[in-house]
Parts: C-alpha cells; sequence; structure tokens
C-alpha cells in the first residue's frame, strides 16, 4: 500500500504555518512591544558653545571623552595704533595651548602665553548637565579651577623672592543653559586669588561675574559674546571690564573664533586683572582663537 | 581616578595662597637728604596730573576725601592724608604714581612742605 503523499504532507504543512505564525505574531509583539514602549528617556543637551571657551572665558561645554584640543590663541595690538603698526596686527600675543577631555563631564588643560611667560593649568568638572525626559535639569553647572605661574625672570634680583609671588589661582561655577538650537546663555561668578600684589591697598583677591552668549547664525557660524563684570578688587578708575564680541566659524575639525576685545591676556588671571584698555573709547585689538580637535581614544 | 588625583593635587595646591603685598614684602626707605622738592616744578605737577585736573577726582569744588586739591595751601593742608594714600597705593585711582614721583611727594611732605 502507498501513501498518498497528498494526505502525509497536510499534517506538515498545518503544522509549518502554525508554527510561522505563532513565531510571526511572537515577532509581532515583540515589535509592538518596541513601538509601545513610550517611556521618555534622559537625554543630555549638547553643542550649548561650539567651543570649551565663549572667547576669553570657559564656557558650559566640555571636550568628548579621551579627545585632544590644541589650541592656538592670538591677541593683536590696538586696532587705533594706525596703518603703521598694521592697525594692531604688528604686535602679536598668543597662547598654545592643550586640552583634553577624561570624562564626559571631566576636562584639564595646560596652556603658555608670551605675556609675564605665563604658564597655567586648570581643571574643568561638570556636576550637573542640562537635560531632557526624567530627572532632567534645566541647567547646567560647571566648575573651574585653575592656576598660573609666570616664569619670567625676577624684576630685582638683590631682594628675596618667593617662589609662591610667581602663582595665581582662579575659580569659577558656570551656570549655563542652552535655550534654543541658536540661543545660549551662561552667567559665571568668579574670582582670581593673587598670591602677590604691588600695593598694600591692592586687593589679593578679585571678584567678577561673566556672562557668555551664543547665538547661532547658520550651521557654521555663530555670534558670540563674552564680557566679565568686575565686582571688587581691582581700581575702576585703571582697569576695565573685559568684553570681547565676535564669530565662531566650524569647520570641520576646527573652530575658528575671530573676535574683537579690549583684553589682552588669554588666561582668566590675565585679561581678569590686567585689562586696561576701555572698549567703549576705542581701544580694540582683535584676535582669534584656533581649535584644533583629535580624537586618541575612540568610544567603545 | 586620574581627574580625582589631580583635584586632590590642585587641593593641596591651594594651600600655597598668600597675600602679599610688595609693598610690605620690600619696604622701600627713601633718602631725602638735600634740599626739598620743589613745590611748584616738582609736586604740583605731579598732583596736577593724577589727583587734579588729570583725574578730575580732586579739581576745584570736590567733594572728595580732602577736596580739592588745586593750590599750595590745600595740597600742604591735607600733606599727610595725600602721602599716605600715596605711599599705600590707595591713590591715585588712575595710573599708579612711579617710585620717584612717590620719592617726591614723600620729601617734600618730610621737609615741612614748603611752597618753594
Amino acid at each position: 500500500m502507498t501513501m498518498n503523499p497528498t494526505f502525509l504532507g497536510r499534517p506538515l504543512i498545518l503544522c509549518s504555518i502554525l508554527a510561522i505564525g505563532h513565531s510571526l505574531h511572537a515577532q509581532q509583539q515583540d515589535l509592538l512591544g518596541l513601538v509601545e514602549d513610550k517611556t521618555p528617556k534622559k537625554e543630555y543637551v549638547t553643542n550649548a558653545f561650539k567651543s570649551t571657551r565663549v572667547i576669553d572665558g570657559q564656557s558650559m561645554e566640555f571636550l568628548g571623552k579621551g579627545v585632544l584640543d590644541t589650541r592656538i590663541l592670538h591677541r593683536f595690538g590696538l586696532i587705533n595704533s594706525g596703518a603703521n603698526n598694521l592697525y594692531g596686527l604688528d604686535q602679536a600675543n598668543m597662547r598654545l595651548g592643550f586640552d583634553y577631555g577624561l570624562l564626559e563631564s571631566l576636562m584639564i588643560g595646560i596652556g603658555r602665553s608670551n605675556v609675564n611667560k605665563e604658564l597655567d593649568g586648570f581643571i574643568k568638572f561638570r556636576p550637573l548637565w542640562q537635560s531632557t525626559g526624567p530627572h532632567s535639569s534645566p541647567v547646567s553647572i560647571v566648575l573651574v579651577t585653575s592656576m598660573t605661574l609666570t616664569t619670567g625672570p625676577w624684576a630685582d634680583t638683590s631682594r628675596k623672592n618667593f617662589f609662591s609671588s610667581r602663582m595665581s589661582f582662579y575659580n569659577a561655577i558656570i551656570i549655563g543653559r542652552k535655550f534654543s538650537e541658536q540661543f545660549s546663555l551662561q552667567l559665571t561668578p568668579e574670582m582670581v586669588h593673587r598670591n602677590l600684589v604691588t600695593y598694600t591697598a591692592d586687593h589679593n583677591d578679585i571678584y567678577a561675574l561673566g556672562i557668555g552668549a551664543r547665538y547661532k547664525l547658520s550651521k557654521r557660524i555663530a555670534f558670540v559674546v563674552d564680557y566679565h563684570h568686575i565686582v571688587t578688587g581691582l581700581r575702576r578708575n585703571t582697569y576695565q571690564d573685559p568684553l570681547a564680541v565676535g564669530f565662531d566659524i566650524e569647520t570641520g575639525g576646527h573652530v575658528f573664533q575671530l573676535h574683537f576685545s579690549n583684553s589682552l591676556g588669554m588666561n582668566e588671571r590675565a585679561f581678569l586683572t590686567e585689562t586696561t584698555d576701555n572698549f567703549g573709547k576705542g581701544a580694540i585689538r582683535f584676535g582669534f582663537n584656533l581649535s584644533r580637535v583629535f580624537t586618541l581614544h575612540s568610544k567603545k | 581616578m586620574i581627574g580625582i588625583a589631580i583635584l586632590t593635587g590642585l587641593v593641596l595646591t591651594f594651600n600655597a595662597c598668600y597675600y602679599d603685598k610688595e609693598q610690605l614684602l620690600y619696604p622701600v626707605s627713601f633718602s631725602c637728604s638735600g634740599a626739598a622738592p620743589s613745590f611748584s616744578t616738582a609736586v604740583m605737577p605731579i598732583i596736577n596730573t593724577s589727583c587734579a585736573q588729570g583725574s578730575g577726582c580732586h579739581g576745584a569744588g570736590s567733594s572728595h576725601g580732602p577736596g580739592a586739591l588745586t593750590n599750595y595751601s590745600q595740597i600742604s593742608n591735607a600733606g599727610s592724608q595725600v602721602l599716605s594714600s600715596v605711599l599705600n597705593g590707595r591713590m591715585p585711582l588712575g595710573p599708579a604714581l612711579s617710585a620717584a614721583q612717590i620719592k617726591t611727594i614723600n620729601c617734600w611732605v618730610s621737609n615741612n612742605m614748603p611752597n618753594n
């Protein structure tokens, strides 16, 4: 007796259809599960500023983990120094620096300015990161601490000079928010401590309030303002509030910050405590920050 | 870990905070031997430039501190006050005086502020 193959095949086909149907149903359920999982997730806000500096001062922005940022800063002479000085371009002051992202919210940096032959180093830490979703934060809070060290020869070698006299310190709390894709704003209460000042009436501690803002004009260009109001600690008649306005231009891995400012200093101690030019009276100098990032350790 | 190590290092570094003033650390003693500096040709120009006309703070009708410093009687009346403010660097509020200018005022006051 021969078996009818059609008869034998039917249960097999039925089983197969059932199995496939069951499998499809399970997959559908999985997919539906994904679609229906509408639990909001926490998302951190990024790119509040194009660079880790607004212009002179630190911004709320960080380098990614494992990213090295090579920074070359230039500040030229006063524009009103005339055509003979090519409107200040004859006098170039510079700072060469390297910043590195240790973690997503921790970065360090070192640099050297030719003015005062000054070394500087900083640590920047973000305990609170602006985010959306559950347990979100409306602002980022960033702590910055830095130290500077002048390395030039002593002015008077006949007296007893102290190594501590070369040192100054800077501390700041940056409170910033990216309000929209275009606009970001940050406030920075900050202080500088100088170990040595000239006169007995001079203050070793200077307190200031920094205001930094960014308005994005296009995908690659942003208008930035960096202003620091000296609250107390400096002679008002001699020293001015540092103000810088400029444009951030992003080109791939480079960020060019072209700006006009009344300060010459390229670290916090220098621009906060040594700015004597009055922006309102036309004592303005051109400068730029050039930033090039290299990813040394990519994310795994 | 690296960050914590660096942070610790920095906190320790902050123990290197000093409140030094160069003027106290390295006091300058003036030698005022010889003739007293001239009020009209040495002292008055400094006061004019840095305190009265130049800065505008102690011009005619001023009520700041010792008031106007525009002539001999006003300046000599405020002589010791001017000297102490200049010596400790509290004044002038504008660009600081040079060591030679401070010495001129110091020696004029210590020679009893002659109207010479």
